[in-house]
C-alpha cells in the first residue's frame, strides 16, 4: 500500500463513525521504490491530499523530517527539491506488512502482502 | 485476389490425377496423427477410410446409408460425431470394398445436400481399437451388464409389452405399478394407486436388496416400451418425488442414454445401456445430471464409435416414493428451497449469506481462471473513463485483476475487491487496491472526482442493498462527480455471452416459481435471480455464481429512488447496461 492511499481511506463506513480520519498507521515493514518524479503530477496530487494525514504516513515509517510540520503555502511555489520530499513519501513507499487503524473504535484493520483488508467482518473479530 | 477453386465444385464431380493424389495423401497424413494404430493398406481389404465423411463436414449418418448402402446392404459405419473429419465403412466383403471404392473414390456424391467435399478412400488393413480408457461417465452411475437372464428378459418382455394397461405417449408407450406417475407435476403431490406389482418384477426387487444394490423396496415401477426412434428428453427425476437410486433396466435392445451436467447442458456424457443390464442412476448422476435418450433410430456407441441401430427396447424404472424433503448435497439442483436456503433473499442476512457462498466464495476460487480471462474493456466504460479530466482521482469499486486500473491514462486510481485472490493478482500488477465490501467502501466522503463499478451490483441480491451500494458510491466521490455502473441485462440477445452459450439447450419452459433461485441453464434468462455456472475447463469443477440481472427499465428505477443524484445516460453494450449517474 502506497502512502498516498493511506490519505484517502477512512472507517467511515463502520457503525458509530462520524469521520473516521485520518486512520492510525502502524507500519512493521515496507519497501522504497524509485517511482519517476513527475512536478506536474505531483502537484495535482498534493491538491487532493489532507495534509495532517500525510504528516501521520510519513511519521510511521520515521521520516517525518522529510516534510514540513505545517502545510506550505502554495504547492505551485515549491522547488523541486521540495516537491521530491513529499513525492517520496506518497509514492515510493510501500508498505508491506502493517495495521490500519480507526482512530474512534479502534478497530484494526491489517495490511498483509501490501493489501489493506478493511472488510468489516475481519476486522470487528 | 484470392480464389477458392474447390469451393465452386459442384456435387457429382470427380477429383482425378494429381489433384487426387494430393487429397489422398492429406487424408492419410490425418489419420496417422489421429488413429496411429490403423494401417494403410496397398491390397484392397473390406475395411474403408472415407475422408470428408463426417458429422464435423456436415454429412449425415442417413446420407452415409444413402450413399453406401446400395452399392453394398450390409456395411457398417464407424463414426466420430465431433473429432473426425473421416469415417470408416467396414464391408462385407473384400470384393464388395472394391466396388465401393471404385464408384466413390474422389466423387463429390450427388445425395450429399451441405457437404461439397469430395469422399476420398483408401483401403486400411484394420479398424482403430476400442478405446482403452474408460469412457467418461457422471459420478456415481453404476452399470451392471447382464443382470437379467435371458429367460428373465422373456419373461419381463411378456408381461409388460401384452399387458392390458399399456398407454401411449408421444415418443413412448408406458405402464405403471404400484404408483403411477403423474407427468403433469412429476411429483409425488398426488399418488395414485396403479396396477399391483407383478410377482416377477417382486422377485427381482428382491434380489436387488440381496445383492445390496438397495435397502428400500421400490412402490413406483414404470415400464416403457421403445420403438426404434423413440427416445425421451433430457430431464432430472424429480428429488422431491423419489428417493435415491433411480434403477433402470434395459431389456431387448442397447441404447446410448446421454446424460448433461445440470450446471452445464454442453456437458454431455454417452453412456451405453446394454439389454439386460442394471443401472443405478444415483448420488451426482441423479442429482446433477439430467438424463435422457435422443429420439433417433441408432445409437453410436460410445466404446467403438460404431454405429449401431436400434431394436425395440422395452425398459424397466425403479423407484421408491420419498416421503420426507430431500436433503441431497446438490441443493442448487433440488426442487424445493431448502428451507429459504435456495430461495431469492428476502431479509438482510439471507442476502449476506447468499452472496458469501455464491459471490466471494467462488471468486476466491476462480479469481486466478478470471484474471486468465479478463482483459477486453467494455466500449461505454472506456469511453466514461477517456471522458474524466487527467489528473482526477477515481475510483474501482469491484476492480477484478485491474484491467481498468493498469492503463496508464493521466488519472490516479485506487481500486478495491472484496476478493482477496484477484487484489492480490491486481497488486502484482502494480495497481493500488484494497480488500472491502462493496456497500462498505473505506474512502473518506468526497474525495474522488470519480467512480466506476463494473459488474459488481449484479451480485448484490436484493433491493435495499443494491440502493445502499450506489449510495456508497456516492458517498466517496465530490459534487458533480461522475460514477459508472455496468450490471448484467436479462436480455443477452445479440451479445457475446449468447454466441458463446449456442451450444445449450433451448430452454422453453415457463416462468414460474421466481421466489426461487435457479441454475441459470440454456440462451436467455428465465429469472432475474440465477445461479451462473463457472466452469474451470470442460472436464474441471464447476462453480455457481449468484446474478441478480437487469429487466429494462430497473436501473432508471434504482437510480430514482437513490436520493443526490441524477440519470446521465444508460446504454446497452452486449448484454449490458452501462449507467452513468452524476452526483448532485
Amino acid at each position: 500500500m502506497k502512502l498516498f492511499v493511506h490519505n484517502f481511506m477512512s472507517s467511515r463506513f463502520l457503525k458509530n463513525v462520524t469521520v473516521g480520519y485520518p486512520l492510525e498507521l502502524v507500519v512493521k515493514q515496507f519497501v522504497e521504490k524509485d517511482i519517476e518524479f513527475d512536478r506536474e503530477n505531483t502537484i495535482v496530487m498534493l491538491n487532493k491530499i489532507q495534509y495532517e494525514a500525510l504528516v501521520v504516513a510519513a511519521a510511521a515509517v520515521n521520516q517525518a523530517d522529510r516534510i514540513p510540520a505545517e502545510q506550505p503555502g502554495k504547492w505551485e511555489d515549491l522547488s523541486d527539491d521540495q516537491l521530491k520530499q513529499f513525492h517520496h513519501i506518497l509514492m515510493n513507499i510501500d508498505v508491506v506488512d502493517g495495521e490500519l487503524i480507526c482512530p474512534e473504535t479502534k478497530t484494526v484493520f491489517p495490511i498483509r502482502d501490501g493489501i489493506p483488508n478493511m472488510l468489516k467482518v475481519d476486522g470487528e473479530k | 485476389m484470392y480464389f477458392n477453386e474447390e469451393k465452386v465444385k459442384a456435387i457429382g464431380t470427380r477429383f482425378e490425377g494429381g489433384k487426387l493424389a494430393k487429397k489422398v495423401h492429406k487424408s492419410i497424413e490425418q489419420l496417422k496423427r489421429h488413429d496411429p494404430d490403423v494401417e494403410v493398406s496397398s491390397e484392397p481389404t473390406q475395411f474403408l477410410l472415407v475422408s470428408n465423411s463426417s458429422i464435423l463436414c456436415s454429412v449425415t449418418l442417413e446420407e452415409l446409408e444413402e450413399i453406401f448402402i446400395p452399392l453394398d446392404e450390409k456395411a457398417e459405419f464407424i463414426v466420430y460425431p465431433n473429432k473426425r473429419s473421416y469415417s470408416f465403412v467396414q464391408c462385407s466383403s473384400i470384393e464388395a470394398a472394391q466396388t465401393v471404392r471404385q464408384e466413390l473414390h474422389g466423387l463429390i456424391p450427388p445425395q450429399l445436400k451441405i457437404s461439397h467435399q469430395p469422399f476420398i478412400i483408401s483401403f486400411v488393413c484394420n479398424l482403430p481399437e476400442a478405446k482403452k480408457c474408460e469412457m467418461f461417465r457422471p459420478a456415481d452411475l453404476k452399470l451392471v451388464e447382464d443382470y437379467v437372464s435371458e429367460n428373465l428378459e422373456n419373461d419381463l418382455v411378456e408381461l409388460l409389452t401384452n399387458h392390458s394397461k399399456v398407454q401411449s405417449l408421444k415418443h413412448r408407450a408406458v405402464v405403471h405399478f404400484g404408483h403411477v406417475f403423474d407427468y403433469n407435476t412429476n411429483s409425488a403431490s398426488e399418488w395414485k394407486e396403479a396396477e399391483p406389482i407383478p410377482p416377477v418384477i417382486e422377485a427381482l426387487v428382491d434380489r436387488l436388496i440381496s445383492d445390496k444394490y438397495i435397502t428400500e423396496r421400490p412402490d413406483q415401477i414404470t415400464a416403457n416400451v421403445y420403438e426404434p426412434g423413440h427416445g425421451i428428453p433430457s430431464h432430472y427425476d424429480t428429488h422431491s418425488a423419489f428417493d435415491d437410486p433411480i434403477i433402470s433396466i434395459s431389456l431387448l435392445s442397447d441404447v446410448v442414454m446421454e446424460f448433461k451436467d445440470g450446471a452445464n447442458s454442453a456437458r454431455i456424457a454417452p453412456v451405453l445401456l446394454k439389454a439386460r443390464s442394471l443401472c443405478l442412476i444415483q448420488g451426482e448422476s441423479r442429482y446433477r445430471w439430467k438424463h435422457g435418450i435422443v429420439n433417433r433410430k441408432y445409437d453410436v456407441d460410445p466404446r467403438t464409435n460404431r454405429v449401431v441401430p436400434r431394436k425395440t427396447r422395452v425398459s424397466l424404472t425403479l423407484r421408491k416414493i420419498r416421503q420426507k424433503p430431500c436433503e441431497c448435497q446438490w441443493k442448487e439442483f433440488c426442487d424445493w428451497d431448502r428451507k429459504g436456503e435456495m430461495s431469492v433473499p428476502s431479509s438482510e442476512d439471507l442476502a449476506m449469506k447468499l452472496e458469501n457462498s455464491y459471490v466471494s466464495n467462488v471468486y476466491e476460487n476462480i479469481a486466478s481462471h478470471f484474471d486468465e480471462t479478463r482483459h477486453s474493456s467494455w466500449k461505454a466504460v472506456k469511453k466514461f473513463i477517456d471522458e474524466i479530466p487527467r489528473g482526477s482521482l477515481m475510483y474501482d469499486v469491484g476492480c477484478g485483476n485491474g484491467k481498468y486500473l493498469i492503463p496508464k491514462d493521466g488519472l490516479f486510481k485506487i481500486g478495491c475487491d472484496m476478493c482477496l485472490g484477484l487484489c492480490e493478482i491486481a497488486t502484482k500488477k502494480d495497481c493500488h487496491v484494497a480488500r472491502c465490501d462493496a456497500l462498505s467502501l473505506p474512502f473518506r466522503d468526497t474525495s474522488a472526482d470519480a467512480a466506476i463499478s463494473i459488474a459488481v451490483l449484479h451480485h448484490i441480491a436484493t433491493f435495499e442493498r443494491r440502493k445502499r451500494m450506489i449510495e456508497e458510491l456516492l458517498r466517496v466521490v465530490k459534487r458533480g462527480g461522475m460514477i459508472c455502473v455496468t450490471v448484467w441485462s436479462m436480455d443477452q440477445s445479440q451479445s457475446e455471452y449468447a454466441k458463446m452459450r449456442s451450444n445449450k439447450d433451448e430452454v422453453n419452459e415457463e416462468i414460474k416459481n421466481t421466489d426461487r433461485l435457479k441454475i441459470h441453464d440454456g440462451k436467455d434468462f428465465q429469472q432475474q435471480d440465477v445461479l451462473v455456472p463457472w466452469t474451470m475447463d470442460q472436464k474441471g469443477e464447476t462453480f455457481l455464481r449468484y446474478y441478480h440481472v437487469f429487466r429494462e427499465g430497473e436501473a432508471e428505477q434504482l437510480v430514482e429512488s437513490v436520493d443526490g443524484c441524477k440519470l446521465v445516460s444508460i446504454e446497452k453494450e452486449q448484454g449490458n447496461y452501462i449507467i452513468v449517474i452524476r452526483k448532485i
